[in-house]
């Protein structure tokens, strides 16, 4: 697998020091502690399930790790989205032919199951907003996680990646696979559904 | 102006990803950190070791079969040696001049009644 794109933009091999400075990371374990948070809730709203986002993630990084420390740090955020998407791929695939085998697996797999969660889990990281803004940010959430998972997989795998991200879309054409110009499509077109979907959205 | 609320709603948009990715539950950050420490503590040889010992289950496996073969082909050897001696045996048995002996048997026989017949 070549990154023949992202080696053209950018030429030389950055040393450690510059590429902490420039990505926020020099190193694979920093580089994974930067990206894991949102490539878990990627890969949740992808799936709608917790605990197969975590596998999903752990698998990516495992392969990541494995296949591709030996690479430049710049080319890791690509790497581990391609990776990361295939396996999303590998997912629905799995899920599909078990919807065909079990049909009934899909009302008992769906969703996160909530028995022997320990309350003290479910505290959020971070408390920094006075309960209303709590509860409206929440709700905007769930709402947007409803209307990122209504939208096409190739049209949320560029919103992920370019808006959520920050990823060129040079970069995002080679995490994606494709062109830049489809890449371009696919994040208008999921920007157009959001807006539909999103109209009471407070954006202003 | 479409672009503007495209652009309004890109950033509202980013803000509140970045909020749910720092309000992540700490049970799912411990599970991530565990996870990003399962797959860094992995040394790339995890295939290598399992390579040496299917590599030695094949190679045992080619051998025994090989010895298996080799001792088959004397006991093969060993019957056809049989065999031929046993064609051996009958072609003595039955060469020209024994065959003639059994045909005058009856001969003989009626030879050695007559002269004791004679005598006695």
């Amino acid at each position: 697998m070549t990154l023949s794109i992202v080696e053209k933009s950018q030429a030389k091999e950055l040393p450690n020091e510059e590429a902490q400075k420039v990505l926020g990371y020099s190193s694979m374990e920093e580089f994974l502690k930067v990206i894991e948070r949102r490539a878990f809730h990627m890969a949740r709203m992808a799936t709608g399930n917790n605990d197969t986002a975590m596998d999903i993630v752990q698998d990516s990084m495992y392969k990541l790790v494995e296949k591709y420390a030996d690479r430049t740090a710049q080319e890791w955020k690509p790497l581990f989205y391609r990776i990361l998407n295939s396996k999303t791929i590998d997912y629905y695939r799995r899920k599909a032919v078990r919807d065909r085998v079990f049909p009934w697996s899909r009302y008992t797999s769906n969703g996160d199951s909530d028995q022997n969660v320990d309350i003290v889990d479910l505290t959020p990281g971070r408390i920094s907003d006075t309960p209303d803004e709590m509860l409206m940010r929440t709700q905007r959430i769930d709402k947007l996680t409803q209307s990122v998972n209504a939208l096409p997989r190739r049209q949320r795998e560029a919103l992920m990646l370019r808006c959520w991200e920050g990823m060129s879309t040079i970069e995002t054409a080679e995490a994606m696979k494709c062109s830049q110009g489809s890449v371009k499509t696919h994040y208008s077109r999921a920007m157009h559904t959001l807006r539909d979907l999103l109209e009471d959205y407070n954006y202003d | 102006m479409t672009n503007q609320i495209e652009h309004q709603l890109e950033t509202a948009l980013q803000q509140d990803l970045h909020h749910l990715e720092n309000e992540t539950e700490a049970r799912d950050v411990f599970r991530l950190a565990q996870a990003r420490n399962r797959a860094l503590s992995q040394n790339g040889s995890s295939r290598k070791k399992g390579f040496i010992p299917t590599l030695g289950a094949s190679l045992a496996s080619i051998l025994l079969v090989a010895f298996f073969f080799f001792q088959e082909a004397p006991v093969s050897l060993n019957n056809e040696t049989v065999s031929e001696l046993n064609r051996a045996d009958s072609a003595f048995e039955f060469d020209d001049e024994n065959v003639e002996l059994y045909e005058d048997l009856d001969f003989y026989y009626w030879l050695a009644d007559n002269e004791q017949g004679a005598t006695g």
